[in-house]
């Protein structure tokens, strides 16, 4: 684009996926992830799975957030103003998690002993686990909030969020119960999976046909997913590695039938599939949202 | 208090970058980042095809999508309605950035480096890094040259009709295109003109009730 065509069409937003905007992909995602696989790993007990899950969420996700800003010795200012700012109570949700989750699975590893009764009651496991869903929803609610891309605003994307985070986590939660062969909770999990999946492929599918109903600038933003730069990544990486290939080896682990490769290998080719497909999903949302142009013209089409 | 706005018209302004020109000159601003800009469009097909110069810069919006979501409150509006962003507080998260439907603001990613590279800086560079030591890893955006504002108040210059106390931009424009001006006060040159030639701000449906008017197709 030349710089006197700067705003005159629907223009993308750079500064969260570009450079050291990828660094905000990440974090979005890492917290993402964690906390679902906390959720879900808390749900059963599964307390290993909790473990990664802290890591995953509070360790790696809050370091990557702090790395993205372009002053990270001033990352502490970012919890200033929670009543205004939704990155702002993202920041301060994580910091509760990071402190909610070491109190929770210190007794597992034989410190604070006599507080084992209370962390593991269900009044703390709630805590903990509005404290998950907060922090799953953390991106898609950020970006929610910006009304200046007509396409982040739609409904739905909250929803997205929350879906896709338990959908990630109990696939996560999965692999860890493969890799430490914990075969017990897998059938307790998969019902979750597979409903989840389902949701979220649901509101995937209506963000999509309720932005080409919406604003100018979202059906851009669509528009560049489905037959612009980012169709390749969207039909590759979202639909087929992210929906078509779990649906299908849900398929086979719902029929019992594993062509003779093995339960464990079906669930952790699916899993991995998950995790690529949320990633993959997140940068399509990230870099196929458009700003209104200032100044219309019809120099440019679309 | 007043309520410092601005008006372009669109009538009279020749797209000549006047303003670009002395906007960076004001802040000593580095390559690549503008606080003022213009923008070329075109409407209409030939026979009768349509040239748009609209300058562009921070519309110091009276409910301004920025200052709700920055997270640390380094970006703030000032009780004369100019917004500005504390760069000792600035984190970099570029909220605002991503916040601002009109585009008018720069996230500073490298330090100022100097014009020619290897030969240190000029003695204007020099000037311009203690006057205006803008920092790395924060957001930059136009202030209505509030230092000027300010200074100008201080000895007693009225904003908008002395050159001392109004913006690089209005000054410097040759056909007199950008005024400058107190809202709130009814009788003030800027509100007189956004009554007379029924001015309008860009996009008044995003809600942000900017101080930046236009006046286009009015006498």
């Amino acid at each position: 684009m030349k710089p006197y065509f700067w705003m005159m069409k629907f223009t993308p937003q750079k500064e969260w996926i570009e450079r050291k905007g990828l660094l905000l992909w990440l974090a979005f995602f890492f917290t993402e992830i964690g906390a679902g696989l906390y959720l879900i790993s808390m749900l059963f007990d599964f307390w290993k799975g909790c473990w990664v899950g802290w890591v995953l969420g509070a360790i790696l996700g809050g370091v990557v957030h702090v790395l993205y800003l372009g002053r990270p010795e001033r990352a502490w200012r970012a919890i200033l103003r929670p009543g205004k700012s939704e990155l702002s109570r993202g920041v301060i949700v994580i910091m509760l998690f990071s402190l909610g989750g070491v109190l929770q699975m210190a007794p597992s590893l034989g410190f604070f002993e006599a507080f084992s009764s209370w962390v593991f009651s269900w009044p703390f496991k709630s805590i903990m686990g509005i404290l998950c869903i907060l922090m799953i929803v953390h991106g898609h609610l950020t970006m929610h909030g910006f009304s200046s891309i007509p396409f982040w605003t739609s409904a739905v994307f909250p929803m997205i969020g929350l879906t896709s985070g338990i959908w990630a986590g109990s696939q996560l939660t999965l692999l860890l119960v493969v890799l430490f062969s914990e075969v017990g909770i897998q059938a307790a999990v998969e019902p979750i999976a597979v409903i989840s999946l389902a949701a979220y492929a649901f509101f995937t599918l209506y963000l999509y046909w309720s932005s080409f109903e919406s604003s100018a600038a979202a059906k851009a933003s669509a528009k560049k997913a489905l037959v612009g730069d980012l169709a390749s990544a969207f039909y590759g990486g979202v639909v087929f590695v992210g929906f078509v290939i779990p649906v299908a080896v849900s398929v086979l682990i719902g029929l019992r039938t594993d062509f003779g490769i093995g339960l464990s290998t079906l669930i952790v080719i699916r899993a991995l599939c998950a995790l690529t497909g949320d990633l993959v999903f997140r940068y399509v949302i990230l870099k196929s949202g458009k700003y209104n142009p200032l100044i219309y013209s019809n120099v440019f089409k679309g | 208090m007043s309520r410092w706005g601005m008006i372009i018209n669109l009538n009279t302004c020749i797209g000549c970058y006047n303003c670009m020109v002395a906007c960076k000159q004001e802040h000593f601003l580095p390559m690549g980042v503008f606080f003022s800009r213009v923008l070329v469009g075109e409407i209409g097909e030939y026979p009768s095809p349509q040239k748009l110069v609209y300058p562009v810069l921070c519309n110091h919006c009276k409910d301004a999508a920025c200052v709700e979501v920055c997270p640390a409150g380094a970006t703030f509006k000032r009780e004369d309605g100019i917004v500005v962003v504390d760069p000792e507080k600035c984190l970099g998260c570029r909220s605002c950035l991503i916040a601002c439907p009109y585009q008018q603001r720069t996230f500073l990613e490298k330090q100022m480096a100097e014009h020619f590279p290897g030969q240190g800086l000029t003695p204007y560079e020099e000037i311009g890094k203690q006057l205006y030591p803008l920092e790395k890893g924060t957001v930059v955006k136009c202030n209505f040259c509030a230092e000027r504002v300010d200074a100008g108040l201080e000895e007693g210059l009225v904003p908008g009709i002395d050159r001392l106390a109004t913006p690089a931009c209005v000054i410097s424009c040759p056909t007199h295109s950008r005024h400058f001006g107190d809202l709130d006060d009814p009788r003030s040159n800027v509100s007189l003109l956004i009554r007379k030639s029924k001015a309008f701000p860009l996009h008044p449906e995003y809600g942000t009730q900017p101080s930046v008017f236009y006046i286009l197709g009015q006498s």
